[in-house]
């Protein structure tokens, strides 16, 4: 049983820091809860291992630890302040487009930001970023759908796409 | 339309490849030894049904044992016989530096509470800090909870049948979080799947408290004195306070209204 939760946690632990710190903004904040919700899996493995997905239990639980209370409130700061908590990454390899695209992320309506974190980061189905945040998964595609297009109404003038994509973008009403 | 689609179907996967190179470089660096090593301070939290008999017979022997003191020093010394109301020392401490288990031999929810905020305290080297009054109890189905708050901070006490959560100040950073006669808002999650709260503190006189939501109706929150809470049961209800938008104190001067931002 713990050799399964050991090849869980090394398969999935930097997705789920992923997804969490891109849905959270806060990089400390993120590693905390993430590394208190696989200690609970830990303890409740052969429970969570029946889960449906363990993964989306894991994010559940670590964004339901990060929104305890003392946490939000040593960091809870005005959205702008967000990216720069978000980054820079742990290797110092960032570069300013990252760190642009994580600002552009943090700017995101909270809801918005969390479902393109769990879809995205931690490549969970629409379903499963549903039951993880208590939403429809029709409701999760209208929410990666605004997101995704604010994204790309903010990247399109300054990233690097080539021009047959740019141009399809455009024709697709993008 | 189908062309439209496919271009964005492309034009989305490229961006989701931009959006996850942005991201690859993070990593959580917790060695697999940090995490089953921590277990043992989360285990004092959810308790096992097994271990909730373990302790509850530990609890009673420890109970019979300060009984039989309190006789014999009533006896000898002629004494008042009132039982102390210090918590109870953990009776299952174990070996290699595990964390004390707390304890409460309290019969009511506010008196385990304050042993185990008192025993969370003492274990964050923050013993001699006094915990905050009791501000609020909410209880809804099996769910109690318990609010200490001051000025300086509050500790929640989530009870679960005989199972316990406490959060708050021992690891918090948060001076003024509640200052006197000023609108505050906090909310947290009992991070157990019991629900969720929402509580601060208002100006004198308020006599409503409503908390609202970028969709769907506001909720009407319970005040008493300078203070409110409002409980949202586990699920989408307990989810949607981390969306709150705006916290709404009804005072006889007017409403005095403050915006929530979210982390």
């Amino acid at each position: 049983m713990v050799g399964d939760f050991a090849e869980f946690y090394a398969a999935r632990k930097d997705a789920v820091l992923r997804a969490v710190v891109a849905a959270t903004g806060d990089r400390a904040g993120a590693e905390d809860a993430v590394a208190e919700a696989f200690t609970r899996a830990y303890v409740r493995w052969a429970r969570v291992a029946e889960h449906p997905s363990p993964t989306a239990w894991v994010i559940r639980t670590a964004l339901n630890a990060y929104r305890s209370w003392w946490r939000r409130l040593r960091r809870e700061r005005p959205r702008g302040e967000m990216a720069a908590v978000a980054g820079p990454g742990a290797d110092g390899h960032d570069t300013d487009t990252d760190v642009d695209i994580r600002r552009l992320i943090a700017d995101l309506p909270s809801r918005q930001r969390e479902v393109l974190a769990l879809r995205v980061l931690a490549d969970l189905p629409a379903h499963e970023v549903g039951a993880v945040l208590g939403i429809e998964a029709a409701t999760v595609h209208v929410h990666l759908h605004r997101a995704l297009q604010a994204l790309r109404q903010r990247l399109l003038p300054s990233q690097p796409f080539s021009a047959d994509d740019k141009s399809e973008a455009e024709m697709g009403g993008l | 339309m189908t062309g439209t689609g496919t271009n964005e179907d492309v034009f989305d996967e490229e961006l989701f490849e931009i959006i996850r190179g942005t991201y690859r470089d993070m990593q959580l660096r917790v060695p697999l030894a940090h995490i089953q090593r921590r277990h043992h301070r989360v285990a004092r939290w959810a308790l096992a049904p097994g271990r909730i008999r373990l302790v509850f017979a530990a609890a009673l022997a420890v109970m019979a044992v300060a009984v039989g003191s309190w006789l014999l020093i009533g006896r000898t010394a002629g004494g008042s016989g009132q039982v102390p109301a210090s918590p109870l020392p953990s009776t299952s401490e174990p070996a290699q530096g595990k964390p004390a288990r707390p304890t409460s031999s309290s019969t009511t929810d506010e008196g385990r509470c304050a042993d185990y905020v008192r025993a969370e305290l003492d274990a964050t080297q923050r013993g001699g800090e006094a915990i905050p009054p009791l501000r609020l109890t909410l209880a809804e189905g099996q769910t109690r909870l318990l609010i200490f708050a001051d000025d300086g901070g509050a500790i929640t006490c989530w009870l679960f049948g005989d199972t316990f959560a406490v959060q708050g100040s021992p690891t918090a950073v948060n001076a003024t979080a509640y200052p006197i006669g000023q609108l505050s808002y906090s909310s947290e999650d009992s991070g157990q799947d019991w629900g969720g709260v929402a509580f601060g503190r208002v100006p004198p006189g308020t006599t409503n408290v409503t908390i609202s939501f970028p969709s769907g109706p506001d909720v009407a929150a319970t005040v008493n004195g300078e203070w409110f809470a409002y409980f949202a049961p586990p699920g989408a209800d307990s989810n949607r306070l981390a969306d709150a938008t705006k916290v709404t104190a009804t005072t006889s001067n007017g409403d005095v209204s403050q915006l929530i931002q979210h982390g």
